[in-house]
């Protein structure tokens, strides 16, 4: 009975060896040099600066998140569109099935859906690159100081303090 | 009257009611609601006695029964009744609660909440005293514990914290044994009602699987009396009185040494023995080795006290075993003893709890080593106390007396050999009681007197109120023991006759 | 065209919530989020549309839609449950002090939303649509739990809540593989009913030819219902994500996330394992299941209750109280029989009165003194007395103590677990109860043994309203409960 998951098991096993083969046999031919540009993270063109974890702006996720959302509204839509035209005139695969008009309206009402989500997402500000930050933390923000390009939140709020120590210093000064 | 088993029962029930929906600055309206709420019940219950016939129950069943359905998911029915072993039980209740009352005047924290709760209280000891339905027993028995807590918790001495929820834990404990037996027992009987359970036991007919190695009647008897045993409490069940007593205030003691305690003998003779005939006869010996180390330890524990209330405490330990020995003799005198002294020492404890309640009032502590010669300042009191430790230690013309004798004579009847043995055990733990409440006489009004105490007032009219009438209940079932026994006596016989099954 | 609207009818509910929902977004968006609370009652308005209309379907024949909806009583009973506690908990987050008010339409959104999911997830005997149900509500949860960015503990409790949920739920997609390559088919009916001539095999020809395969498979599915139920081993996400999360959400997830889990698990089993098709060799499998379900049944309630007694924090103890619970719903699943079955659903409405009783006095105290430390409770009882005895009702209903409905049903649960043999798992689970009081009760003595604070209370009169009446619901139904039973017995024809 285990005999239907020996194919299984032979792709499985097939698919290790292949990878840790290469690697090994790669690792016994290679010339073995040992310099400091090897050890590079690119060993020619730019040199690497600082840590490979930094932090990602969150709206390169967001633009992405809304992005596939709509990825995913073709490759639903795509399908539909094709066959309306039989289900509407109710021939090929269609035939006599009557789903014409209701296949319409849902794929209509499919798409309202996800326009309202667009609203919304607009609506809320998620589709401004430069953010007016409106929540309490940045209140009182000098509005330049806000959404600079690559900074996180702790950045910001750490210049906007700066900032509004320089100005209680000039103001004594005055 | 019909369904005066429930007026009495609920009557407290709508006082409750009404004092949660007077507002907390009338105090004096309060404490006038809660003496009507017990004592109406307290009226009713005393025409209830003299109205009750006990030939009327001799072969079994009930007196004033109520059955109406109540839960029909489970066929448990609201089914109430008393018999000659319930109805002076019940009787005491209700006076106790309703002393309980002017006993709680001095009581200044936030009275409305206590009265609520000691309403509550009365509720929820009547309905187990008055269910046939062994649903109705657990909803009422479990009732009562939250009452309690809070009535320790909030109003209690200094370590009332730890008193009150280490009650509530080992009464939480016993209760739920308790009902996987009651369960159990459903599934093996089909009916909660106990009468019928009683019946198929007499048939031999409570059969079910067995449990932790055990067959079925025997853990099922364990399981109940552990249950029960934790409230008399019988030795080792009984850590939690000493603290519960000696932090809950006067008024809270006095009920729960003079009520409480009892419902676990009253259990056991209700819901554990009769419906475990063969299991009890089986054990019924070593329920008297219980009964008796629960008497001669619980005494001696006693006379090595010297807080006022703790000794008290452990006098309850002492005198409750004798429940458990009578009982265990299965003879009509030791089961009636057993059953008197339910009663006996109900009155006489409540009234020691009193004698502490007032001393303590004054004097804000209760070393008896602390005290000396207050018979001066105080005679009423040393009367009034002199009178109440008689009742205690069994002298001849109280209620106490008839109650131990009847069971020692009892248990020496019972043709074992054995428990003639435990007789004779006993009769130390008499004497050590004896000697304990003697020497408490001894330290606190003999002696010379301490200054500091010179000028205490002796016992208020209130006080006087509160303790007289449980002193002239000891001394009247001490002349005139039959008003109680005739009421008994018929049940008890029944009691034994349906212990002695196949004997 | 028929043929595609009527089965619409049969999915009225999930429909009217779906544009309940849409609503509530449409609506904040044209109120541009000024204030929120006029999105809540629009929010209860549909609500009780829905149950109106959930209510008018009791007693009916099933009926099936699109050929994976099933819509009969069982299910019915959970939706009207869910729509019963998303009603409560709209009304905590209209009355949630810490929350601003604005711009939060989408809260409503997604607590529909998650509704939907729930829906979906009791009325289908068909692995897939369940599957789907349960992710739609997990990723409206996931949301709520981080509703509160700017907070570090909400936003740890939205994290840690998609990392387990999304390895649950991989767990479980590859147990459902597993049994639909074991059996060909994700329908459990079909599963359950089949004999095995044809390949592959039904369950009933699995069993005796590939015994290792069918237990891994369940095992991985019951994984999956374990998690949304906060059954030991899978219930590490719950103390921090019910700390961290909102009350309102965390109130949603203990109540209606977690009776969703108990429907889906109900019936999971019932349809694979107690169907009236069912081939012999697999209802007597499903005994062993019971076995599986009955040890875990105990370890989480010891667990539960163990880890809830060094609790500091008023949300933490309840987490773990809830655990405890999931445990004592699973003795009702472990006895495999219909009246047991009928007992756990008890049990969850007495969850529903208990539990949201004692979320609500959390979020009243939280409003009031900004912390869930059972050490700020102090002397609380004294200066909200009304808020506090319910609290201390929903306790004792909690600890199992009669006259509350917490109290029959765990007889009932005890009843049937002593009934299918379980000795040994009813005495834990009394032994639990026991240790259970130890903590409830601490929260009742810092109520009222302890002597209150300076300072008095703000007052939420309809709040505490609310409150009285889940209290007095909880104390009716305890003495009174035919009236539950009878429902629970009407709606459970698995």
């Amino acid at each position: 009975m285990y005999f239907d998951y020996l194919n299984v098991f032979l792709f499985a096993s097939v698919g290790f060896i292949f990878v840790f083969a290469n690697v090994l046999i790669g690792s016994l031919i290679r010339p073995k040099r040992k310099h400091p540009e090897g050890l590079e993270v690119y060993e020619c063109g730019e040199e690497a600066i600082g840590e490979t974890w930094i932090k990602f702006d969150i709206r390169y996720y967001t633009v992405a998140l809304v992005y596939v959302i709509f990825a995913v509204e073709i490759a639903f839509l795509f399908p539909w569109a094709i066959v309306l035209t039989d289900a509407m005139a109710g021939t090929g695969a269609a035939e006599g099935a009557g789903i014409g008009l209701f296949a319409l309206v849902e794929g209509l009402m499919f798409i309202a859906i996800l326009f309202l989500g667009l609203w919304y997402v607009w609506a809320k500000g998620d589709l401004d690159w430069v953010l007016a930050y409106s929540s309490k933390e940045f209140e009182g923000n000098a509005p330049g100081s806000a959404g600079k390009l690559g900074q996180s939140v702790e950045e910001l709020k750490a210049a906007s303090e700066a900032e509004a120590e320089e100005s209680d210093d000039s103001d004594e000064a005055a | 009257m019909e369904h005066i088993l429930s007026w009495i029962t609920f009557i407290p029930l709508i006082g409750m009611t009404a004092i949660i929906c007077l507002p907390k600055q009338s105090v004096g309206l309060i404490k006038r609601v809660s003496l009507v709420a017990t004592g109406i019940p307290l009226i009713l219950a005393t025409w209830l006695y003299f109205q009750f016939d006990p030939q009327s129950v001799a072969g079994g069943g009930f007196a004033f029964e109520e059955h109406i359905p109540w839960i029909k998911g489970i066929s448990a029915n609201y089914s109430v009744g008393v018999d000659g072993i319930s109805l002076p039980l019940i009787w005491l209740t209700c006076i106790l609660l309703f002393l309980g009352v002017p006993a709680s005047f001095g009581i200044k924290k936030s009275e409305k909440a206590y009265y609520a709760l000691l309403l509550l209280l009365e509720v929820g000891i009547l309905g187990v005293f008055i269910s046939l339905d062994y649903f109705l027993f657990y909803v009422f028995w479990e009732i009562m514990l939250l009452p309690m807590y809070f009535l320790i918790g909030i109003w209690g001495g200094p370590r009332r914290e730890y008193a009150a929820i280490k009650f509530f834990l080992y009464t939480l404990a016993g209760s739920v044994l308790m009902l996987i037996a009651i369960i159990s027992l459903r599934l093996g009987t089909g009916t909660f009602s106990i009468p019928e359970m009683v019946n198929m036991a007499q048939a031999g007919l409570v059969v079910g699987p067995e449990f932790i190695g055990l067959d079925y009647s025997t853990w099922v008897f364990w399981f109940l009396f552990v249950g029960f045993a934790i409230k008399i409490p019988v030795f080792p069940f009984h850590t939690w009185l000493p603290d519960a007593h000696v932090q809950a205030p006067t008024p809270i003691s006095v009920i729960l040494a003079g009520i409480l305690l009892k419902l676990g003998g009253y259990g056991l003779m209700r819901g554990c023995f009769p419906i475990m005939p063969v299991a009890f006869q089986e054990n019924a010996y070593a329920l008297g080795i219980l009964g008796v180390i629960s008497i001669v330890y619980g005494s001696f524990v006693a006379l090595g006290q010297t807080d006022f209330k703790r000794m008290v405490a452990y006098s309850s330990v002492s005198h409750m075993g004798y429940v458990l020995l009578g009982t265990g003799a299965l003879t009509v005198w030791g089961t009636d003893g057993a059953a008197m002294q339910m009663f006996a020492h109900g009155t006489s404890s409540a009234a020691m709890f009193m004698v502490v309640g007032v001393i303590y009032d004054r004097a804000h502590h209760r070393d008896l080593n602390g005290f000396g010669g207050l018979c001066q300042p105080m005679p009423i009191y040393w009367g009034l106390t002199t009178i109440c430790f008689f009742a205690a230690l069994g002298l001849p013309t109280m209620s106490g007396f008839i109650a131990e004798a009847l069971t020692l004579l009892g248990a020496f009847q019972a043709g074992d050999p054995r428990f003639q043995v435990l007789v004779l055990i006993s009769v130390i733990g008499i004497v050590i009681t004896a000697a304990f409440l003697l020497w408490a006489i001894q330290r606190v009004f003999f002696g010379s007197l301490n200054e500091k105490y010179k000028d205490y007032p002796d016992m208020t009219p209130r006080e006087i109120f509160c303790m007289a009438p449980l002193l002239f209940l000891c001394l009247l079932f001490g002349v005139f023991p039959h008003i109680l026994l005739d009421v008994m006596e018929p049940s008890v016989q029944h009691l034994v006759t349906l212990l002695s099954v196949g004997k | 065209m028929d043929a595609y609207i009527e089965p619409l009818k049969a999915l009225a509910p999930e429909l009217l919530l779906t544009a309940a929902a849409l609503g509530a977004l449409v609506l904040d968006l044209l109120m541009r989020g000024r204030d929120s609370r006029f999105v809540g009652y629009f929010t209860l308005v549909s609500l009780a549309i829905v149950a109106i209309i959930l209510m008018n379907r009791i007693g009916d024949e099933p009926t099936a839609a699109f050929g994976m909806v099933v819509v009969d009583n069982f299910g019915t009973f959970f939706k009207l449950f869910t729509v019963a506690s998303l009603a409560v908990v709209t009304i905590f987050v209209l009355s949630d002090r810490n929350e601003s008010h604005h711009h939060i339409g989408e809260y409503y959104f997604l607590l529909l939303g998650a509704a939907i999911g729930i829906f979906f997830m009791v009325s289908t005997n068909h692995l897939l649509l369940l599957m789907l149900g349960l992710e739609l509500l997990s990723l409206a949860s996931y949301a709520l739990a981080g509703f509160h960015k700017g907070e570090r503990k909400s936003a740890e409790a939205a994290m840690k809540y998609v990392v387990f949920g999304g390895l649950s739920a991989g767990v479980m997609l590859y147990g459902i593989s597993l049994l639909y390559g074991l059996t060909g088919t994700l329908d459990l009916v079909e599963m359950a009913k089949s004999t095995g001539e044809a390949m592959p095999a039904g369950l009933a020809g699995q069993l005796t030819t590939s015994a290792v395969p069918v237990a891994l498979a369940m095992v991985l599915v019951l994984a999956g219902f374990a998690y949304k139920m906060s059954v030991v081993p899978f219930h590490f996400w719950t103390p921090d994500v019910y700390e961290g999360a909102p009350t309102p959400v965390t109130t949603f997830l203990a109540v209606a996330s977690k009776a969703a889990g108990v429907a889906a698990l109900l019936r999971f089993l019932g349809a694979l394992f107690l169907g009236p098709d069912v081939q012999s060799v697999v209802a007597e499998y499903g005994a062993s299941v019971g076995q599986l379900l009955a040890i875990l049944a105990a370890v989480t309630m010891t667990l539960g209750n163990l880890s809830a007694m060094r609790q500091t924090s008023l949300k933490r103890l309840l987490a773990y109280s809830s655990i405890a619970h999931a445990g004592y719903i699973l003795i009702g699943v472990a006895t495999m029989t219909g009246a047991g079955f009928e007992a756990a659903m008890f049990y969850m409405a007495a969850y529903y009165f208990m539990n949201l009783g004692a979320f609500g006095f959390v979020l009243y105290f939280e409003g009031t003194l900004g912390s869930d430390s059972i050490e700020a409770l102090k002397g609380y009882g004294f200066k909200a007395p009304l808020i506090s005895i319910a609290m201390v009702t929903f306790l004792v209903s909690l600890t199992g103590l009669p006259p509350t409905i917490g109290f029959y049903g765990k007889y009932l649960l005890f009843k049937e677990g002593l009934d299918a043999g379980m000795y040994w798992l009813v005495g834990v689970a009394a032994l639990n109860s026991v240790v259970s009081l130890f903590y409830y009760f601490r929260i009742a003595k810092m109520l009222f043994l302890k002597e209150p604070a300076s300072g008095s209370v703000p007052r939420q009169p309809l709040f505490a309203g609310l409150l009285a009446v889940l209290c007095v619901l909880t104390i009716y139904f305890g003495l009174l409960p035919d009236a539950i039973q009878e429902f629970v017995r009407n709606c459970l024809l698995i």
